[in-house]
């Protein structure tokens, strides 16, 4: 008992501390000051990186910035603030606004979007957890099993319903992480020249609007390699032209 | 209706859609030779930039451009732009004349406007002066050189012939200084001296120059002086010209052409006498043309020291001024600021004014127009820059001082001009309003809600959190993976190790009996009235189990027996002892007190059941 109430402070005091902090973003937000909020977004985006709605917050705050670069940090914002809390409209309809600025949308086209909604109604993170916990019961109730002979047959309906839940959450806890981005990134940059090595000697391939999600492939002296999901292209980029999400 | 009275020749092409429109128009179509005509050419369109029209061959005309001004706005995202170039032209001879087609070209599109025609008459009609058409030519500008009017017979002064003490016509130059700095105006004066009557008005040609911007003056009021003891009638020509560059720059020769009338000498006893005076008369047209002298300038540059960091090159005297069209807005509204750079100097060259960094403001492109007014002191006006502003931040927002710097050459230094901050009042919460609706009446007598526009939704405040902090602190319970794993270990151990009981029950015997062996004699030692059962029993069981055989009426015979056959390399003396221990043990069950110490016996047992197991073992 003593071990769930540490447990539960120790995960809510961190969420009481920031509440206060979002609060006095938030006005700052609403007084239009949207450079001083992101500062402050960005500091509790940093401090509980768990929190979607630092993150989505500060989404907003570069949207409103409107800057070079800042709708591609809107939407890395967005993004995350999206990996965390997939059943938030408001930070689909966000992500997905900002996107179309990007020329790209949040639903792939062709798939409707109740699947699209469906497919992501739990996180990666919450999937991961259902995973395991349907493994420990697996160990658990197998434990049991093993331990007593007058137990295993009344644990039998228990064991097949353990495992076949511990199948579905790993099964598509693996199938959203292997159609999620890998390793992806947010070109800053408007009509950022993408190459086809890591060097300016090297010729454009293509040009990238800003804010358009890329997936990061490689590393070397400064440059990264990206590939563009939506045109099926790959090329170089300068390591400070990608924010990494 | 007046409207041929009005002169006015408004011939724009028709308005089609394309991105700029030229027009011309002229204030009178019908003039004389003492007179002038102002043409206007107006090019108007919808982008920042637009083409400057280009005028055709006028050879009936001298042409002076008079200046131009543009108008400009953006209102509501939807640009308007428009300059009009002005120019007076004055007639060279009686006559129709045409303006041809005026062209103007942008991105591969021209536009051209129609021919316009003006009637030249030699003198005013009998009646009444054809009234203006179109508004006055603006106060600079100066009636042209006129065909110079001889002077008036009988004045004092006045010599009575051509063959005076001074030439019929002759013509001068100078500039108002030889040392000017870069960009700099300098006004170059070209005076066109004529004691003889011109046959139609002169062409005046003007001079070949390198390294000068060049603004041409409309021509000022020709006016009669005396020179040389001879009275003339004086027309004055200026340019003003901007040293682009430091060093020796030459003002080369300009020339003005003149047709005058010049006495024949005919021979009356020449037999074509008749002929050639009833054909020409006694007077002969000869063309003169009268060149100016070079003109060597040597430009200064503007000095280094002192040079402020907003000096863009401006040369003369100028003031400037700041202006919002709006004080009051909200946040995210757009604030079109007018920055005004007027005075004297090279105008067009002026660069843009920098505005102060804010972070309050974002702020857009600058677009900029020039307004040009020329007079006999030479080129002055206004440059003014538009540029949108969109505030960032609510609350009383400054936009701060513009500062312009320019090289006063009058003072020689440089000198800052600069605007008074401006304040505007902006409100919060338009950026940040929801998308604004429109709801209108549908035809079935509801309500519909029609979108006007789309925007991101608004911030959150704190809420509960999510089950993903539960999740991923639950993932990350390393601890928790290992306590179940190692539980399920255990347990797994545990089930194997029965399984592998309930398989060999034999082996599990042999594996067992030391143990429960060992057990017994504990038991005995805690007990010494029942020792010798329990060693009996200890030692019996032990044999069975290891042996595999009842132990129930196990003898010490059998057990040797079964020792031996089953474990050949038995050492013998382990099989004496047994036999020694066995005896001695019945001998304590069955003799009390005959036997030894129990205590000993017990060791003993001990000792060999360890030596049997160890040997069993090999």
């Amino acid at each position: 008992m003593n071990l769930l109430l540490f447990l539960f402070a120790a995960l809510a005091a961190p969420v009481w501390a920031a509440n206060g902090e979002l609060d006095q973003a938030n006005k700052l937000y609403e007084a239009s000051k949207f450079a001083e909020a992101a500062a402050e977004y960005q500091a509790l985006a940093a401090a509980d990186p768990l929190d979607p709605a630092a993150h989505y917050n500060l989404g907003n705050a570069y949207f409103r910035l409107g800057g070079a670069g800042d709708l591609a940090r809107a939407i890395a914002s967005y993004q995350r603030a999206f990996a965390l809390s997939p059943r938030d409209p408001d930070v689909r309809h966000n992500l997905d606004f900002a996107l179309r600025r990007a020329g790209e949308t949040l639903v792939p086209t062709g798939m409707p979007s109740t699947a699209f909604v469906l497919f992501h109604l739990l996180s990666r993170t919450e999937l991961a957890a259902l995973h395991w916990l349907g493994l420990w019961a697996l160990l658990l109730l197998g434990s049991a099993a093993l331990f007593r002979e007058g137990w295993r047959r009344r644990l039998q309906p228990w064991l097949l319903w353990a495992g076949i839940f511990w199948a579905a959450a790993g099964g598509w806890w693996a199938l959203l992480a292997w159609t999620d981005i890998q390793a992806p990134g947010v070109v800053l940059t408007g009509d950022a020249e993408v190459r086809s090595g890591p060097g300016l000697n090297f010729p454009v391939s293509f040009k990238t609007p800003e804010g358009r999600r890329v997936s990061v492939l490689d590393e070397k002296e400064g440059w990264l390699e990206i590939g563009v999901l939506k045109e099926g292209l790959r090329g170089w980029l300068p390591a400070d032209q990608v924010e990494r999400i | 209706m007046n409207g041929s009275l009005l002169a006015l020749a408004l011939l724009a092409q028709p308005t089609l859609a394309q991105d700029f429109n030229v027009s011309a128009t002229v204030n009178r179509t019908q003039i004389t030779l003492e007179e002038q005509v102002v043409l206007a050419v107006t090019v108007s369109g919808t982008s920042a930039s637009l083409p400057e029209p280009k005028l055709p061959p006028i050879p009936n005309f001298n042409i002076h451009g008079a200046g131009q001004s543009h108008n400009f706005s953006f209102v509501n995202g939807v640009m308007t732009n428009s300059a009009e170039y002005r120019y007076v032209l004055v007639p060279r001879f009686p006559g129709r004349a045409l303006i041809g087609s005026i062209t103007a070209t942008s991105g591969g599109t021209t536009r051209q406007t129609a021919p316009i025609e003006i009637a030249v008459l030699k003198h005013a009609p009998a009646q009444a002066a054809q009234p203006p058409s179109a508004p006055a030519p603006p106060p600079q500008q100066q009636p042209l050189p006129q065909a110079a009017a001889p002077p008036q017979r009988g004045a004092p002064g006045m010599p009575r012939n051509s063959s005076g003490f001074g030439p019929d016509l002759y013509v001068t130059a100078e500039v108002d200084k030889r040392n000017p700095y870069v960009n700099e105006q300098v006004l170059l004066t070209v005076r066109f001296f004529t004691a003889v009557q011109l046959m139609g008005n002169a062409e005046w040609r003007p001079p070949t120059t390198q390294g000068f911007l060049i603004e041409d003056i409309p021509p000022g009021q020709p006016y009669q002086a005396v020179e040389h003891g001879r009275r003339y009638s004086v027309s004055e020509i200026k340019m003003a010209l901007f040293p682009a560059q430091a060093g020796e720059l030459t003002i080369g020769p300009s020339s003005i052409l003149c047709q005058v009338q010049q006495e024949m000498n005919v021979d009356p006893f020449s037999p074509d006498f008749f002929q050639r005076f009833f054909s020409s008369g006694l007077m002969q047209v000869q063309t003169k043309e009268l060149k100016t002298k070079p003109i060597v300038l040597r430009a200064l540059p503007t000095p280094v020291d002192g040079k402020p960091a907003s000096f863009t090159g401006a040369v003369g005297r100028l003031r400037v001024s700041a202006e919002a069209d709006k004080r009051s807005l909200k946040v995210g509204d757009a604030l079109n600021l007018t920055v005004t750079v007027e005075g004297t100097g090279n105008l067009k060259t002026l660069g843009e004014p920098v505005l102060p960094e804010t972070a309050e403001f974002k702020r857009y492109d600058t677009v900029s127009t020039v307004n040009l007014a020329k007079d006999g002191a030479g080129v002055r006006g206004s440059k003014v820059f538009k540029t949108v502003l969109v505030p960032r931040a609510s609350g009383r927002l400054r936009i701060p001082a513009i500062p312009v710097s320019y090289f006063d050459p009058a003072r020689r230094e440089y000198a800052t001009a600069e605007t008074r901050p401006l304040e505007v009042e902006v409100a919060p919460g338009a950026a940040q309003a929801p998308a604004p609706a429109y709801v209108a009446s549908s035809p079935q007598g509801g309500a519909t809600i029609t979108q006007l526009a789309q925007d991101i939704r608004h911030i959150h405040g704190p809420r509960r959190q999510g089950p993903v902090r539960w999740a991923a602190a639950l993932s990350r319970s390393l601890w928790l993976h290992l306590l179940l794993s190692a539980l399920f270990l255990l347990s797994l151990g545990s089930f194997l190790h029965q399984q592998r009981l309930l398989n060999d029950p034999a082996g599990a015997r042999f594996r067992q009996a030391l143990g429960k062996a060992e057990a017994r004699l504990e038991q005995a030692r805690g007990s010494p009235q029942e020792a010798a059962g329990l060693l009996s029993d200890a030692l019996s069981d032990f044999l069975g189990d290891k042996l595999n055989c009842p132990r129930s009426g196990l003898t010490l015979k059998q057990a040797q027996g079964l020792l031996r056959s089953r474990f050949p390399k038995m050492p013998d003396g382990h099989l004496d002892q047994l036999k020694r221990l066995w005896e001695e043990i019945d001998l304590s069950r069955y003799a009390p007190g005959a036997s030894g110490d129990a205590g000993h016996i017990i060791d003993g047992v001990g000792e060999l059941l360890r030596a049997l197991d160890e040997a069993m073992k090999r």
